[in-house]
């Protein structure tokens, strides 16, 4: 399949761009910007995952130490109680924090399929600005008759820059 | 309008010349260059003589054991441990900067928070040998870990020294993930730079494929902010930690409730103070002063000055509860550590760390280079003995008269010390040769907002 790749000057004319595409119904399109889009919703499951991982990282950890100073090897220190549940929190704390950051490291990868070194996409030549102050838009097309389509809204967007490349 | 010679508090936090393009551009550039700069090559020598100087203590140590550092009964704890909570609080103070000013959304914060998150990692990668070097046979360190064993021994949990070795181990992991995470987007900007094929594979592979395609951008920002409010408790946390592992125990002067606060503190002090004499000179030798200004050094001052404050508090609380508890031991340590022989030291830490930043108070010293230096320097110095007179001072008159004793480093514990300095600046020289010295796409959000305020207040 075909693709085009439209570069835009700044984000108000990439964010007029994109709405007029998306009213035109143009396909699912694809945006490569040096910085989040303001009008881009947060929205991730990986959060949710953080917080799982790190409430289970600290109910096994603390499960853990209550069985070994409970029931494994019970020590006796200046009377202290052997279910001393206080002093099993900060490992507890810590170990579930652990999973938690390393959850949300992992997540960000599998949820983003990275790392994937090679996209077709890189092939354009404008493509590197993406990293540095170019905002692209990337939409599919899939016949002449999307290509003439593309063509007419291209006219009054004003692209910077126009590429074709093959998906 | 472009940045004057002089800093001077009432600049912005970014000049209006400064656009997405020429900052990528420029702070790529520095990593990309062919050839190091040479003041750099200037400070990365000795930095790795000294780290070579580190690699001989420890390997010394590892041979000849610990005898060879000052420690002796009554006074256990001594260099290792000290300046293990000395970097530990270097480290923690980038943190702070990194995670809980993200959190708080502060301009100032987005220009120098790489170079607060190098400094989190090489101070905690300069701490965290120490515990290891200590432990007189470091190979059975994975005694710490619990771990299935013949004798069915469990690790002591209810120990703060436990906890300390799970804190630290913990904030290590999370603050290479945190740094690596704000660095992804970056370093496919330096990639996307990259002219030679070296650079652009080894970028590449570091940048794992980041595009800044909307799904990319999306999780990632979801996911370090997160990140931040995950780190800006274990920041805390950990130096508690360390605060609790001297309140934990009966010891005269550290048996206290106030460690963990005052502990934390501390960390904020030494912090801001190190934050300071890395942002200083980088400004001006990378050509950054456009957007590390005045303004930042002006809000780092009176940060530092506030942890000032606190850490007057708690010096006050801890001469106050002294006495008005009724132990008689704690009374005798006290009057010895600030009239005994290492009276210098409390007076030291009191000086530099509580006295000399009041001069910040005057706005016209918070622009003036040299003595904000002068004072950072000196709260660095300070710090270091404040940490010696807790761990040292309190060791050295234990309760019962017949253990007293004194201490003294020898060669291998100031060669291990100067050692660790030398890893700590390796590091920072490194990642300002080889990684971008700027958070670039937080920077390009800030850049876009204030152009955004900029044309609206231009048209009301």
């Amino acid at each position: 399949m075909k693709m085009m790749l439209l570069e835009f000057d700044d984000q108000a004319a990439f964010s007029a761009a994109l709405a007029r595409l998306e009213a035109a119904g143009i396909g699912a399109i694809e945006t490569y910007t040096p910085m989040p889009p303001d009008a881009q919703v947060t929205r991730s499951p990986v959060p949710l995952c953080m917080f799982v991982a790190g409430v289970t990282g600290f109910s096994g950890v603390f499960a853990l130490m209550a069985f070994a100073d409970v029931h494994a090897y019970p020590l006796n220190i200046g009377g202290q109680p052997d279910f001393a549940w206080p002093t099993f929190v900060p490992i507890a704390f810590e170990l579930g924090v652990l999973c938690a950051m390393l959850t949300g490291f992992i997540g960000y990868f599998v949820a983003c399929r990275m790392p994937q070194l090679y996209e077709p996409v890189d092939v354009c030549r404008a493509f590197g600005r993406a990293s540095r102050d170019g905002w692209f838009l990337s939409i599919p097309i899939e016949d002449a008759q999307a290509l003439s389509a593309a063509r007419d809204l291209l006219a009054s967007l004003a692209p910077l820059s126009v590429e074709e490349y093959a998906a | 309008m472009s940045a004057p010679a002089e800093p001077r508090s009432d600049e912005p936090v970014i000049y209006p010349q400064v656009s997405m393009a020429s900052l990528t551009d420029r702070v790529c550039a520095i990593a990309l260059r062919e050839r190091a700069y040479l003041w750099w090559w200037i400070a990365f020598v000795p930095s790795v003589a000294l780290l070579v100087l580190l690699i001989v203590a420890s390997g010394y140590l590892f041979y000849a054991g610990l005898g060879i550092w000052g420690i002796d009964w009554p006074v256990m704890w001594g260099f290792a441990i000290l300046s293990y909570v000395w970097w530990i609080a270097i480290a923690s103070g980038g943190t702070i900067i990194s995670a809980l000013f993200f959190l708080m959304d502060v301009d100032w914060r987005t220009s120098i928070n790489r170079i607060a998150e190098s400094m989190m990692l090489f101070g905690a990668a300069a701490a965290g040998i120490y515990p290891i070097l200590h432990l007189g046979r470091p190979w059975l360190a994975y005694w710490l870990f619990f771990y299935p064993n013949t004798m069915t021994l469990w690790p002591q949990f209810r120990s703060p020294l436990l906890w300390d070795f799970w804190a630290l181990l913990t904030y290590v992991f999370s603050s290479v993930l945190f740094w690596y995470m704000g660095l992804i987007p970056d370093l496919a900007s330096v990639r996307d730079r990259a002219t030679t094929r070296t650079r652009q594979r080894l970028y590449g592979i570091f940048a794992c494929g980041f595009r800044g395609s909307s799904r990319q951008w999306r999780h990632h920002r979801a996911i370090y902010g997160v990140m931040a409010a995950v780190m800006a408790p274990v920041v805390v946390s950990i130096h508690s930690i360390v605060g609790l592992d001297f309140a934990g125990a009966a010891t005269t002067g550290w048996h206290s409730t106030e460690f963990p606060p005052f502990f934390v503190f501390g960390a904020l002090l030494s912090g801001f103070a190190i934050v300071l004499l890395l942002v200083i000179p980088l400004r001006r030798l990378l050509a950054l002063g456009d957007i590390m200004t005045g303004r930042h050094l002006d809000v780092l001052c009176k940060l530092l000055l506030m942890s000032s404050l606190l850490l007057a508090y708690a010096y006050l609380m801890d001469a106050f509860t002294t006495f008005y508890g009724g132990d008689r031991a704690e009374r005798v340590m006290f009057m010895v550590r600030v009239s005994g022989a290492y009276m210098p030291v409390y007076w030291g830490a009191i000086v530099f760390n509580c006295v000399l930043p009041q001069l910040l108070w005057v706005r016209r010293l918070r622009r003036c280079v040299p003595v904000i230096v002068l004072l950072c320097l000196g709260v660095v110095v300070g710090m270091w003995l404040e940490r010696y007179e807790i761990v040292v001072t309190s060791l050295h008159r234990p309760p019962l008269p017949t253990s007293w004793g004194n201490y003294h480093g020898t060669f291998w514990d100031w060669a291990t010390l100067l050692g660790t300095v030398g890893l700590f600046l390796s590091g920072i020289l490194l990642s300002v040769r080889f990684v971008p010295v700027v958070s670039l796409h937080e920077m390009r959000a800030l850049i876009e907002r204030e152009n955004a305020d900029r044309s609206r207040a231009g048209q009301s």
